[in-house]
This record gives C-alpha cells, structure tokens and sequence, in this order.
C-alpha cells in the first residue's frame, strides 16, 4: 500500500544482527559478572589452602652459594645447655628458639618443658607435651632459629621436622648419607646442611612456611610458652622475634557472638513488637510514614553510631549503670502495670476503656521511663551501696567501660531497622482473611494477631531475626569503636570482646603478605563469610517459601 | 452444654495490655531514632555558632559552617575544615557509580529479561542478594588480597617495572577503594533495577513484540527508559551505602591524611593511585585515636552531622523517587 510502510529486507537484516549482537552481548557480559562475583570468595578460599599444604624436606642438588650461607652450630645456638641450667634434664637435651622452652629426648618419646618465669624457686618447668619417635637411642636435636620448629636424627640418617607449639611432626626424611654425623642449620633456619661420617655433604631444604598453624591449635585451649596452664589465646605480634605467635579463633568467634548475641536480646522485643503494632494495629495513613521514619535508623553509618557509644554512650553508662540497668529490665512490666492502673482509672471515670493512640501511649511511656530511671538510683542506693560499678568489682566481676552492654545497646538499634522492616513485610502480606476469619470467629484483635497472624508470619519473621544476626556477626565499626577490642574468652555483660570483623580491620592492614597470620586472618575472613552467607541463605529460602504458601490465599 | 462454650470473662485488658506494651515499642524505636538525630544536630550544630553574641550571628554561623565544609584540616585534623575529606568521599563514590551501574544494570537484565527461569538462576539471585549482607569487612579483605596485592602488584611489574620495590598500584589507593566499593553495592543496584524491571507491566513488553520490535529494541526503547528511576534509586542507594561504609576502606586506600587531592591540575589530572581522606574514617581516626581524646568531641560531631546529611538526603531522595516509582505503576498493574 503505502510506500512509508515498507521496510527494506536490508534493514530488517541489520536489524535482526543487531538484536542478536546485542542479546549476545549482554548475555556475555552477566555471565561473566556473575561468574566473577561466585569466584571472589573462591579465591579468598584459595589464598588460605596454603595453610593446609603440608611441610617437606626437599633434597638440594643444585649448586648452593655456600660463602652466602652462615651455620649454627650446635654449640652458638645456647650459651647454656638445658642440662646445666636444670640438673633433672637429661644431657641431649636442647633450648629452642627464644630460650623459653626445653626439648627432651627420654626413653618414652620427645618431651617438651617450659621455662616457668613466675615460680622462680620451686619446679621451674612444665611439661607441655610430648612427640612420638620410634628409635630414641643416639637420637639428637637441633633447634631451628627464627621459628619453633626443630630437627631430629639419629646416625641411621633418619631426619624429622618437628613443631614445637603445634605439637606435630611436619615432616621425615631418610638422609642420602648414611651414617650420618652432624647436622647444621642455617641461620635464617630454611637450610640444613647434613655431614656424614666420612666428610661428605648434602644440603636439604626446609619447606614449611606455615608450620605455626594447625587446625586444633586454633579451636582447642593450647599451653604456650610463658603461660601456666592451656587457654584460647589470640596473640599475633610482638616485637621480639623469641615471640611465639598464638592463633585462638575461639576469643574472636566468642566476642562474635557475644556481641550479637546481646544486639539480638535488645532489637528483637523492640522490634517485633514494634512490627507487629505497625503492620496489624495502625491505619495505613500513620504507616506509611512510621515505617519509613523507623527504617531511617538504618541510615545511620556505623562509623557514627560507633563513635556515640564509645565516647559517649559508654562514660555515661559507667556513671549511670543502675538507672540504665533499670531502664532496660523494669520499663516492661512498669509499662503493664501502669496501663492496667491506667485502664482501670479510666473506666471508673468514663465507662469504657482507653482507645489506643501513639499520644496517650507516648505521655504513659515517658512517665514510665522516668520512673523507672529514678527507680533504678533508688535500687542502687538501697542495695547496692549507691554505686554499682564499685559493687560488682567487689563481688569479683570486672566492669569495663567499653563492654558487652553498651555494644548490645547500640548494635541493637543498628539492626532494629532491619528485623523491623521485614518482620513488618512478612505479617502485613499475611492475608487479611486470615485475621477477619479469625475475629468472626470471635477473637479479639490481640488474639487474632498472636494466634492466627503470628504463627502464619513465623517463618518471615524468623527470617528477619536471622538476618538481623548476620548482620551483627559482621558488624565492624561499632564493635572496633566501643569493644575494648581486648580477646577475652568470657560472655560476661561487663567485659569487653574483640569480634573477627574488628579484628580483620585492626590487623589485616599490618599483616605481611603471605604470612601465615596473614593467611589465618584470610581464614578468618572466609569463616565470617560462610557463616554470614548460610545464615542469609537460609533465610531468604524461608522468605521465599512462605510467600508462596501466601498466595494460594 | 452451652455453658462451656460461653466465654466468662473477654480477655480485653490483658489484650489491651499487650496492644499498648507494643505500641510503647514503636515508639522506643522512633524516639531513639529522633533522640540520635537531635543529639547530632545539636551537637553538630554548636560547633559553627559563633562563641560571641555581638552582632551578626547568623552571618558567622553560615561563615562558619562554609569555613568547615571548604578549608583543610589543621593541627593534626583537630581544627579547620574537612575539605579534603568530604572531597574524597564524593571522589571515591563518584568513581564506583561509574563501575558499578553499567555493571549492575547489566547483571540485573540478565536476570530478568534473558535468563530462563529455573532453580539455577533461583540460586543465583538469591547469592546476589545475599552478598548484600554479607560483612563489608569481607570486601575490605578481599580488596586487598585481590586487588591491591594481586591485580596492583602486577600493574606494577608490567607498567611501573621502573619503579619498584616502591609499588605504584600495589599500594592502597583510590582505585582500589572504588572497586571496593562498588563490589559492596553491586547487589543493591541489582536488586532495585530487577524490582523496577519487574514492575513494568507485562502488556508493554508483549505489545512491542507485537508490533514488531526485536527483543533489543523493546528493551531500549521501551523497558529500559521505563525502568531509568528504578535504576536511579539503586544507585542512590548504592551511593549512600558506599558514603557511609569506613571498615573495607580501612584496609584499600583511605587515610588520616593524605597530602594531595585525588584531582588536581598536574598530568594525568585524576590520580588513580593517591591515597585519599574519607569523612567516615576522618571521625573514626578523629573519634579514637587522636591524643587529646574528649577535646575533640565537637569537631566529630560536626563532621557526623555532614556525613549524616550526606547520607540521609541521598537515602529521602531514593524513597521518594521509588514511592513515585510505585505509584506510577500501580495503575498499570490494577488494569491487569
């Protein structure tokens, strides 16, 4: 018909080739993104298998400089032998590393001993643990400098690799030269040069950059040198190279928890309660902007909320721990209480009970806070001598200004927003039959929302909870701001904590690349990750479900 | 018979009794969130009120605060303004929007519009997601192994071989934090552009094709330009996540401070490698590790109060751009 109308077949060609050039594009570009996205924490996988790898004694055939190598003998390593210092040690007894802790061959097997500084009269050492060696006659040991580690043979030129904090046998050789007559370390401790009876050499390697770890040492309470009885320490640094590094996951992983544990006990009645007023009791004209107004505390940075509660929040708590003690515990059931006052009050002098409205709920709460405060000082005055800090220190619980209890406030309003917003999603899309069903049936609203409404919302609010835990598991900066950042095993509500998040932002930047505890601070990251990601999972798999079993209504 | 069914007493001021305990709770939350922004403001505020009440105050005041938001830092950041740093954060932020929207974008009409719908792409959609919540200290982590270490070192050894061992890109810098960045809000701009994708009314999507258009062509001239406020919102939001995030930065680029702008007028103007000062990490740094400790105390409010504003105005932005966003299609999806 009309000439404007066609369409030559050219152009429908270009078109169609740029539709599939363009599919094809995009096509291309996501996959590699998202293909790119799941390989980020393979590779932070990847950087912590070193770890795992294990120790080797490499035979060195190629040409070594030997002038650029400096040994140790046996004799420079110590100034003095064990067996002088302590008579009860036996003679082929060696110091390791730092002289701090002694290595034993008796006829059971390696012992280890430690030099016990603080009982400087009775039985100065301690035993700390023993290693299996089958042939213990003419065995003799060598310390590696630099490092924990030390080195058994005996003249059949059998060769191990021990680890002294870890208590492992890292690795066994059988020399080329047999029989063996001495063997020398390097002084970087990376080489070993193997002597034999009649003068003839051979260099072995020794490869064991992360001998330091084991996967017990990081979850079990390990003795250490310097240290009397066997604790979770986490202590990576110091500036002697006699220091012997100690990787504890678990004060990290308590701190974690603890610190979440204490957001969860304050956002969680907050905020469900919270959602289940706004989405089942007020009028969607007060609920459009009260959500929204809730969901700014989210808004807040981290950064912000952390610096509040370190330098403001935990002095005045220190001053005031009674009231705001008080404050947290009693404002519940003085809220109850005063309402039946209140309601009882109200129908001797009108007839029928008070309606509900976010004004009169305002003036009751605000008189209940501050009766409750005043409460609280009262309390203090009365029992526990006016000053609760210096009671609790008496009754041998540690207060620390920055603690569990004011991390537990502020990290609870930092996830309040976020169990509220989907904890209030999950019960407003429970359908609305559901409840009017239910208040037909008879029930009041109240019992229509816990009996009817709760239970079908469950999961969603679940789901909500979980992901506000994710959250506090992974929170930095508050906890870097207001945790003291001391790794204390102890869930106590007055001690500090250092949680793996702080800890990965304290020492990350200062690790050395590499390193073992630069790849222990990896693991630790990729935990985080795992535990954060299942937990999120998890919950977003619940979400899902719940809102389809929603819309068969 | 009768009788049991009969419900003595209505167990009204017990339930009123829970109603107004959880109405009391909504209010706790909001008169926590009111109590922060007005200790801030306040706080933040009094730092620029003039100390002399002569004459003029509010011209001091205004002076003041521009004093504040254009002039260097002095005395170990402990005086003067915060120039350099709020400079940095718009620098670092403005940078990821440039990574992470096409990308974002991209990934999200993928997902939406190409991907067949089945329990692989389920799972995926759901990882991204997740990654939103997954710890930002995890980011920081990686950006550092991966970029600074890996992707930085080896810039260095095929570019910059001159100059090592000193490291150019193998050192923190604004790039790396950039990149950072916008691997942290890359599922936020996913999330909003799919929600706004999945919006746009069937019948648009259908009706093109039926007059013709490729699939391409729907997609650009019709679903996109629909979906451009949606995809605006997600990067908003991505903006204000990034302006307000301290511990990842930590550990790829910021500092207490830098002595050069990121931007300057000396080849090749944006200086990719730089260090850079960042208002979050300003009032970490300021907050925790300044000698002087509480004589501090309002400078970092002043600078909380500017970050605060920062921050929620881009978030009031998003809401309002997404509540127009739902309106919008709201008629649309009544139609239906």
């Amino acid at each position: 018909m009309n000439q404007g109308y066609a369409i030559s077949p050219s152009y429908q060609r270009y078109r169609r080739i740029k539709d599939l050039l363009f599919r094809q594009f995009i096509r291309l570009a996501a996959v590699s993104v998202l293909l790119a996205l799941v390989s980020l924490f393979v590779f932070l996988f990847w950087e912590t298998l070193p770890l795992f790898r294990s120790a080797k004694l490499v035979d060195q055939t190629s040409e070594i400089q030997v002038q650029d190598i400096t040994l140790l003998s046996e004799a420079e390593q110590t100034t003095l032998s064990p067996h002088q210092a302590y008579p009860q040690i036996s003679a082929g007894s060696i110091w390791l590393h730092g002289d701090r802790s002694i290595i034993e061959p008796t006829p059971t097997g390696l012992i280890q001993w430690l030099v016990d500084s603080s009982h400087q009269t009775e039985s100065p050492l301690i035993l700390a643990r023993s290693f299996n060696h089958a042939r213990l006659d003419e065995l003799r040991l060598v310390a590696i400098p630099g490092s924990k580690g030390f080195i058994s043979f005996d003249p059949n030129g059998l060769i191990t690799l021990y680890h002294a904090t870890t208590g492992r046998i890292l690795a066994r050789t059988q020399s080329p030269i047999n029989p063996l007559h001495a063997v020398e370390v390097s002084s970087l401790g990376d080489l070993l040069k193997l002597t034999g009876e009649s003068g003839q050499t051979q260099w072995l390697q020794i490869n064991a950059p992360h001998a330091e770890f084991s996967w017990s040492t990081l979850w079990r309470p390990w003795l250490y040198e310097g240290h009397q009885q066997a604790d979770f320490i986490w202590q990576t640094t110091a500036n002697t190279d006699r220091f012997e590094p100690k990787f504890s996951f678990v004060p990290l992983s308590i701190g974690t928890f603890k610190a979440a544990f204490y957001a969860l006990v304050f956002a969680i009645p907050l905020a469900i309660l919270a959602a289940i007023y706004t989405a089942c009791f007020l009028p969607e004209s007060t609920r459009a902007w009260i959500k929204p107004a809730v969901e700014l505390a989210e808004a807040f940075p981290t950064v912000v909320l952390g610096f509040i509660a370190g330098m403001l929040l935990a002095p005045l708590i220190e001053l005031h721990l009674a009231r705001v003690l008080s404050l947290l515990m009693l404002t519940p059931l003085l809220l109850m209480l005063f309402y039946t006052l209140f309601h009882r009050f109200f129908i001797h002098l009108k007839g029928r009970p008070p309606t509900p409205s976010l004004l009169l709920m305002l003036m009751l709460l605000l008189v209940t806070l501050l009766i409750s405060g005043g409460l609280g000082q009262q309390i203090e005055a009365l029992f526990f001598q006016g000053d609760l800090v210096e009671w609790l220190n008496q009754q041998g619980i540690d207060y620390r200004q920055r603690n569990g209890l004011v991390i537990g406030l502020v990290m609870g309003f930092a996830i309040m927003p976020v169990i509220f917003s989907l904890a209030e999603d999950a019960l407003i899309s429970v359908p609305e039959s559901l409840r009017q069903g239910a208040m037909a049936l008879g029930a009041s609203p109240w019992q229509a929302v816990v009996k009817v409404m709760l239970p079908t919302a469950a999961a969603g609010i679940f789901a909500a909870i979980m992901i506000g835990f994710g959250r506090a598991l992974g929170e930095t900066m508050i906890l870097l701001m207001a945790s003291g950042n001391s790794p204390v095993s102890d869930f106590s509500l007055f001690e500090g904590m250092r949680s793996l998040a702080a800890n990965l932002a304290i020492e990350a930047p200062e690790a050395m690349q590499g390193s073992t505890h630069y790849r222990v601070l990896i693991l630790s990251a990729t935990l985080l990750f795992m535990l954060t990601f299942l937990m999120n999972t998890l919950a977003a798999l619940v979400r899902e479900n719940l809102y389809r079993r929603y819309r068969r209504y | 018979m009768l009788k049991n069914l009969v419900v003595k007493k209505p167990q009204t001021t017990q339930d009123q009794r829970w109603l107004w305990l959880s109405g009391s709770m909504l209010l706790i939350c909001l008169l926590l969130v009111a109590a922060l922004l007005f200790l801030i403001g306040v706080k933040g505020l009094s730092y620029f009120w003039p100390s002399d009440h002569t004459e003029g105050v509010w011209k001091s005041f205004f002076q003041n605060i521009g004093f504040f938001l254009t002039q260097a830092p002095m005395d170990h950041n402990q005086s003067g303004g915060i120039f350099p740093a709020l400079f940095g954060t718009v620098t670092m932020v403005l940078l990821m929007t440039l990574f992470v929207t096409p990308i974002g974008v991209l990934s999200a009409v993928y997902l939406s519009e190409f991907a067949t719908q089945n329990s692989f792409t389920r799972l995926l959609r759901i990882a991204i997601y997740n990654l939103a919540g997954v710890p930002s200290i995890v980011f920081g982590v990686f950006g550092l192994i991966f970029f600074v270490y890996i992707l930085g070192g080896s810039i260095d050894q095929l570019f910059f071989s001159d100059n090592l061992p000193t490291p150019t890109y193998g050192t923190p810098g604004l790039i790396w934090v950039s990149l950072t960045l916008a691997l942290l809000t890359l599922p936020v701009v996913i999330v909003a552009t799919e929600e706004g994708l999945s919006r746009i009314p069937e019948n648009y999507r259908s009706g093109c094709l039926a007059l013709g258009a490729t699939q391409s062509e729907m997609l650009w001239k019709v679903v996109l330009p629909l979906t451009t406020p949606a995809m605006l919102t997600g990067v908003i939001l991505a903006i204000a996540r990034a302006a307000g995030e301290v511990a990842p930065l930590m550990l790829v680029g910021v500092v207490r401070s830098a002595p050069e702008l990121p931007i300057d007028s000396t080849f090749p103007f944006l200086h990719l490698d730089r260090n850079v000062m960042h208002l979050g990490y300003h009032i970490f740094d300021l907050g925790m590790q300044s000698p002087v400790g509480s004589d501090v105390m309002p400078i970092v409010f002043a600078a909380s109060l500017v970050l605060i504003t920062l921050v929620l105005m881009l978030n009031l932005t998003a809401i309002i751009i997404r509540q127009g966003l739902r309106r919008r299609f709201h008629q649309y999806s009544q139609q239906q």
